[in-house]
């Protein structure tokens, strides 16, 4: 089976798509742990879209959230400029609370509660796709 | 302890609940040992971390020693962990020091997974929190 949610890139849409998420989860076979992995890394994808997207056409950035089962797969494609957020190395760690810089925590969560992320960039939108299937998943 | 301090919070919690509103609440209950505890409820996401934020950095700048109740907490995202690390942060710049307190397992593994418990400590003990936020 494979739903997918459409919303704009907007901090107060994320409440609804933590909701959507949660109510798809008995039919898609997910348990506490793999619906907390999926939530965390769409709450933290969708927000970073909608602090730092930049719109490539118009004022708004729209954003559409599918997800598959078996093999467990989240699609977020968006319609902002290209921007691939796999290119990205990984953040520096923390050391001290002197040094601590706070950025790309973020990214640091999804790399570690999803198992695959991937990128394209299909018909003029970014297609951001994460496995959930393997090993890494916390 | 701090079921009595949240007798108040959980009338307004199950209703904000039912609405899918913003699902956080904090509280403030300073300890007889001089501690400042800090309970947070519900979902420190991007929206809990921002109706919160201006409230625990206020209480964190104004204490020597705080323990963070997180054991009410069931979702912890990047905006989660920079208030606690910004408010970490601004209390060792006075020789402050906070501590994190009893979260649960998936709350937990963000904080170790993030970096976070290197910056604050983390126990499951009260009695260690608060010696620790003491130093």
């Amino acid at each position: 089976m494979k739903e997918s949610l459409s919303l704009g890139a907007e901090l107060d849409g994320l409440p609804r798509l933590a909701a959507w998420v949660e109510r798809l989860a008995p039919s898609l076979g997910l348990d506490a742990r793999r619906l907390h992995a999926v939530q965390l890394c769409l709450e933290e994808v969708v927000a970073n879209l909608a602090m730092h997207a930049s719109p490539e056409h118009g004022e708004t950035v729209s954003v559409t959230v599918s997800i598959e089962a078996d093999p467990l797969r989240v699609m977020v494609d968006d319609d902002a400029l290209p921007f691939d957020t796999t290119a990205m190395p990984d953040p520096a760690g923390f050391t001290t609370l002197e040094e601590a810089q706070i950025g790309g925590l973020g990214l640091t969560l999804v790399r570690s509660f999803s198992a695959t992320q991937d990128y394209a960039r299909i018909a003029g939108r970014n297609r951001l796709t994460l496995g959930f299937d393997g090993e890494s998943i916390k | 302890m701090p079921q009595c301090l949240l007798g108040t919070a959980r009338t307004g919690w199950h209703h904000a609940r039912e609405d899918r509103g913003i699902q956080v609440d904090i509280k403030f209950e300073p300890l007889p040992s001089g501690v400042t505890m800090i309970v947070l409820e519900g979902r420190m996401d991007v929206m809990g971390a921002m109706k919160i934020d201006v409230q625990f950095a206020a209480v964190a700048a104004a204490n020597r020693a705080v323990v963070v109740d997180l054991g009410a907490v069931d979702f912890m995202a990047s905006m989660g962990l920079r208030t606690l690390i910004m408010g970490a942060k601004s209390m060792h710049s006075k020789s402050g020091r906070m501590v994190l307190y009893r979260p649960n397992a998936v709350v937990e593994e963000v904080l170790v997974t993030s970096g976070t418990t290197t910056l604050i400590p983390v126990t499951h003990d009260l009695v260690e929190a608060e010696t620790r936020a003491l130093g």
